[in-house]
């Protein structure tokens, strides 16, 4: 069979070359036949004439034979799709305007779903970056709440044990380290490593070495550091002999001893990058919540090499027996975990959950946009095709199968898709980087790691959806030929049985205003979601710059850290262009909810803690509420004379109040908080950001300096400007600096900002989407306009009529807008129910606004309406330009 | 007759291959020999649409049962050649004993009744 196929192709690539003697061949084979079929014919005695018919009789089709022969010969059904090609470049050359709006239309849709696959791409499937990302595992805890992290001990143990890896490394890879060297300093997120960090990754340093074993073998002797690339441009001036410079972290003088290649940021894909490492040893600089190398400080992630023929499954046994075995730290807690070992690709597992949502927010609505524009360029092929019927139904005529005609028809619809690919990659490139743009900056005010390039898998895909598309906005085009009435359209000369088609637009739009809609309302709550959060409710942001005092990092006692505070608050309010100034803990207003307390009644204490209730708490300094603008419902705000040692105070917000006591303001009540009792001196607003699928949040502020517990070392601060926040923010630098210039002063941002990194996923699914809804929203209105220009155009001579029976325009209009009207009112129907089931899935990102918000409902509605009314008005007044007698006589 | 396109399950072209097969171990052939052969022998019974008769040629010729080449006919005309291979001589033995039993278990088949 296989040798048979083989003669075959040899013999058929033979002849590729000798087309023409192929076809001389063939004719005179066939002529010689006739020749002697019609000799033989005349000596029966037939006579000349006949006996030539005769033979041509018996001999058959001498076509059929041809085509069948070159067949065999050729490979045909390959050449004729070659053929059909080069057929559709001609022909979409020649309609050279519906080409190009059918391309570009089809390169937005295709682009939308290749920049969100970008996004995944950056995001899910990208290796760390390593020599030989295939083998690198990364090893989580599991069963133990948390993200998965390791204490130095445990990761000790396992390294040590371990045989299913070759390499078992530990990094820290957020370490914020705040540095001083050559007379600057700057906040840079660096990362605390074990010192085979850097072999496992099978990187070679730009200069100077990485480090040696021995130089990460006891703790804190070592001070040594790597720094990236761009630190050793930027401060350094890319000085050669940087080996053996010094530099401060954190207060700690560490000297230099290489320089990390130039396009290595870290191995934290989707986080921010670092810029200096340090061996694991010197963790107490770069980490300061617990002592690292205590068995139940967790902070190290685990990342490792299989060994040769090693499998994860294997691994992930072995290093969960191991972690049985670990001796305990001996204080009776419970410090049983799991372990899971997966191949190290993509954002660490920790922060999957978050990037999956979005990521499944933003497929959808490329899925829906892409559909919208299948359906556009759809309705644009289906009318074109009116404009085909006579050719389609003489290659019908002629003899060509459905299948020929479906096969010439898709190559030129793959042309397209084709053209609309290419040039989605193009636009992608571009389009991608917008996207990862948002990322740019988080919360803290770090960069993050968005590698968003243009890689084979990108490709892939990106053919994949061109395929698709190209198989989905041929569908009805490709039907719709292949029903053509042959007797009907020869007969007529090519004018259509133009109904069904007309139906088949109309739907085709009808479809197109109905995702449309629900695209629309998408975008409208999310945009007043993100001004929302923007606007604050009980709250306003604007004009209030953000910072953090990080005396923990240089190792400051808390009173030594408390009274550096209390000088700064005091310099800031006499400031000029400071309106006021506050300070709170660690979270702040934009983070979320701080600790919480357990809170009852007086009296009520239940002796069991679990009956009791939980709420948030926030630590503030005086002046907060005035500083945030959060208006007081009653009571008072804290004051200078809140400390330890003073009577326990609390102010509450709306929330909590209700919870309290829900028939009126429990204001000079006493309240237990974990226990202890506290005098209700306030009432606030709720002044919170929160989502649609969160109830209010109940918060008690406790006064900053009252604090007996556990008093704060760093805080963060608020202080409203009188002008803009970034402006003053030197003066702002220079006062703290004048109390202590050894502190780091971090995550300098106005609040504003820090909302907008806070939430970058709404804002971005808010951009994406108001993008995406835009674009249905044209592409739905053109193709009405040319559903109704199209009517217009097929009724000329009823509307002749009607004209000369004395209808006047706005009676010829009418009839139009009706038709169009008819289909805004189906589509945004549909529309609307489609939203309404659908909107729930923004709930994640609706702040202040709920999923079926009919304000943004209505608008949506409304404007969808506006837009196609006046999709259909403009075709429909040209009816009015009829001209009767020439509509008339036209026939 | 008409025959459809390539189609190797189809009958009626496994039996033209056949006859062709079977008219070219007299010896090199031009089609229209083969043609004139396949009247005579079946005595009229089998009528082939002549022009059907050339795509079989190149098939077989595609699939290596047959060669050929341009020579000149008994009346001095240029004509093509058909002759068969080695491979074309085992396909006909094996093609004739499968008709040879198919013919003979239709047979027996029509004789019980």
């Amino acid at each position: 069979m296989f040798s048979e196929w083989l003669h075959q192709t040899w013999l058929r690539l033979k002849t590729l070359g000798k087309r023409p003697q192929l076809d001389r061949d063939l004719r005179e084979e066939a002529a010689f036949h006739l020749a002697m079929r019609e000799e033989k014919n005349r000596l029966a005695g037939i006579d000349p004439e006949e006996a030539r018919y005769a033979a041509r009789r018996q001999f058959g089709n001498a076509s059929a034979l041809k085509e069948n022969s070159r067949e065999a010969w050729t490979f045909a059904t390959l050449e004729s799709f070659g053929q059909d090609l080069r057929f559709g470049a001609r022909t979409l050359r020649k309609n050279c305007g519906f080409s190009a709006v059918a391309i570009v239309t089809l390169a937005l849709g295709i682009t939308a779903n290749v920049t969100v696959f970008s996004f995944v791409d950056a995001l899910f499937l990208r290796s760390v970056p390593a020599k030989d990302p295939a083998g690198l595992v990364r090893i989580l805890a599991t069963e133990r709440g948390g993200e998965g992290l390791f204490s130095y001990p445990e990761f000790s143990y396992l390294e040590h044990h371990a045989k299913t890896l070759e390499t078992l490394a530990a990094h820290y890879s957020t370490a914020p380290l705040y540095i001083n060297a050559n007379g600057e300093s700057a906040e840079v997120q660096g990362a605390v490593v074990s010192s085979n960090y850097f072999p496992l990754l099978g990187l070679s340093p730009h200069a100077g070495r990485f480090f040696s074993n021995e130089e990460d073998s006891a703790p804190d002797r070592d001070a040594v550091a790597v720094i990236s690339y761009g630190l050793w441009e930027r401060i350094f001036g890319a000085d050669p002999a940087i080996s053996g410079k010094t530099l401060l972290i954190n207060g700690t003088s560490f000297v230099i001893v290489g320089v990390a290649p130039k396009d290595f940021a870290g191995a934290n894909i989707g986080g921010s990058p670092n810029e200096i490492w340090i061996p694991s040893m010197m963790s107490r600089v770069g980490y300061r919540w617990c002592d690292g190398f205590k068995r139940d400080c967790t902070f190290l992630e685990l990342m490792g090499r299989l060994s040769p023929g090693r499998s994860s499954q294997e691994a992930q046994a072995e290093l969960a027996t191991l972690a049985r075995q670990l001796p305990t730290a001996g204080n009776g807690s419970d410090e049983r975990f799991g372990v899971s070992v997966t191949p190290a690709v993509g954002v660490s597992e920790a922060h999957r959950h978050y990037f999956l949502l979005l990521t499944r927010l933003l497929t959808t609505i490329a899925g829906i946009l892409l559909l919208v524009v299948c359906a556009n360029v759809g309705g644009l092929l289906v009318a074109r095709g009116t404009a085909r019927t006579a050719e389609i139904a003489m290659r019908r005529a002629l003899g060509a199968s459905s299948l020929r005609i479906s096969t010439l028809l898709q190559a030129e619809n793959l042309l397209l898709a084709s053209f609309g690919g290419a040039l989605a990659v193009v636009f992608s490139l571009w389009t991608s980087k917008w996207l990862a743009g948002f990322y740019s900056i988080d919360v803290e005010g770090y960069r993050h790691l968005f590698d968003v390039r243009l890689d084979a898998r990108l490709l892939v895909y990106s053919l994949m959806v061109t395929l698709l598309s190209g198989f989905l906005f041929a569908l009805l085009p490709v039907w719709q030929a292949n029903r053509v009435d042959l007797i009907e359209s020869l007969k007529s000369g090519g004018s259509l049985p133009a109904s069904s088609r007309a139906t088949a637009r109309t739907a085709l739009v009808t479809v197109q205003l109905a995702l449309s809609l629900g695209l629309v309302v998408g975008a409208g709550l999310l945009a007043r979601s993100t001004a929302n959060l923007l606007a604050g409710r009980n709250m306003d942001l604007h004009h209030v710059l953000g910072f953090r005092l990080r005396p923990r990092l240089i190792g400051y006692s808390p009173e030594k850290s408390q009274s550096f505070l209390r000088e700064v608050v005091e310099r800031l309010r006499a400031l000029p262009g400071v309106a006021s100034a506050s300070l709170m803990n660690t979270s702040g207003v934009v983070w979320g909810n701080g600790g919480g307390v357990r809170w009852a009644l007086p009296g009520k204490v239940s002796t069991k803690p679990a009956d009791q209730k939980e709420t948030p708490d926030h630590e503030i300094g005086p002046d907060y509420f005035t500083t945030l603008h959060i208006p007081f419902v009653a009571g008072r705000d804290f004051n200078e004379t809140d400390i330890q040692g003073s009577p326990r105070v609390v102010i509450i917000n709306e929330t909590l109040a209700a919870k309290i006591a829900p028939e009126q303001f429990p204001l000079q009540q006493y309240v237990a908080l974990d226990d202890r009792p506290y005098q209700i001196v306030g009432i606030v607003k709720d002044a919170q950001i929160r989502n649609a699928l969160e109830p209010p949040i109940p918060m008690a502020y406790l006064p900053f300096w009252q604090n007996d517990t556990e008093p704060q070392t760093d805080a963060r601060f608020c202080v409203r400007t009188t002008g803009d926040p970034l402006t003053a923010l030197p003066s702002i630098r220079l006062a703290v600096s004048a109390v202590d210039s050894h502190v780091p002063i971090t995550e300098t941002m106005p609040l504003l900002e820090q909302v907008r990194g806070k939430f970058t996923d709404a804002r971005l699914a808010g951009a994406v989407l108001i993008c995406a809804a835009a674009l249905a929203l044209v592409l739905s209105a053109i193709g009405l306009f040319g559903v109704i220009a199209y009517e217009v155009g097929q009724r000329k001579r009823e509307i002749g009529i009607r004209l000369a029976l004395g209808a006047t325009s706005r009676q010829v209009v009418a009839v139009f807008l009706k038709k169009g009207i008819a289909v805004i009112l189906t589509g945004s129907t549909a529309g609307l129910f489609l939203s309404l089931a659908a909107s729930r899935l923004l709930s994640a990102w609706l702040f202040n606004v709920g999923p079926s918000d009919p304000a943004t409902f209505g608008a949506a509605a409304l404007l969808l309406a506006v837009v196609a009314l006046l999709a259909s008005y403009l075709p429909s007044r040209r009816a009015t330009q009829v001209d009767p007698v020439q509509a008339l006589r036209h026939e | 007759m008409k025959l459809k396109r390539e189609n190797p399950g189809d009958l009626l072209q496994g039996t033209l291959d056949l006859l062709i097969l079977k008219a070219l171990t007299r010896g090199a052939m031009h089609g229209y020999g083969v043609a004139e052969w396949i009247h005579q022998t079946s005595e009229d019974i089998l009528k082939v649409e002549e022009g059907a008769l050339y795509p079989a040629l190149h098939r077989l010729e595609l699939r290596g049962l047959l060669s050929s080449e341009w020579g000149t006919s008994d009346n001095n005309r240029r004509a093509k050649f058909y002759s068969l291979t080695a491979a074309g001589r085992k396909q006909l033995a094996q093609e004739t004993e499968f008709w040879r039993r198919l013919s003979g278990a239709v047979a027996r088949i029509l004789q019980t009744a």
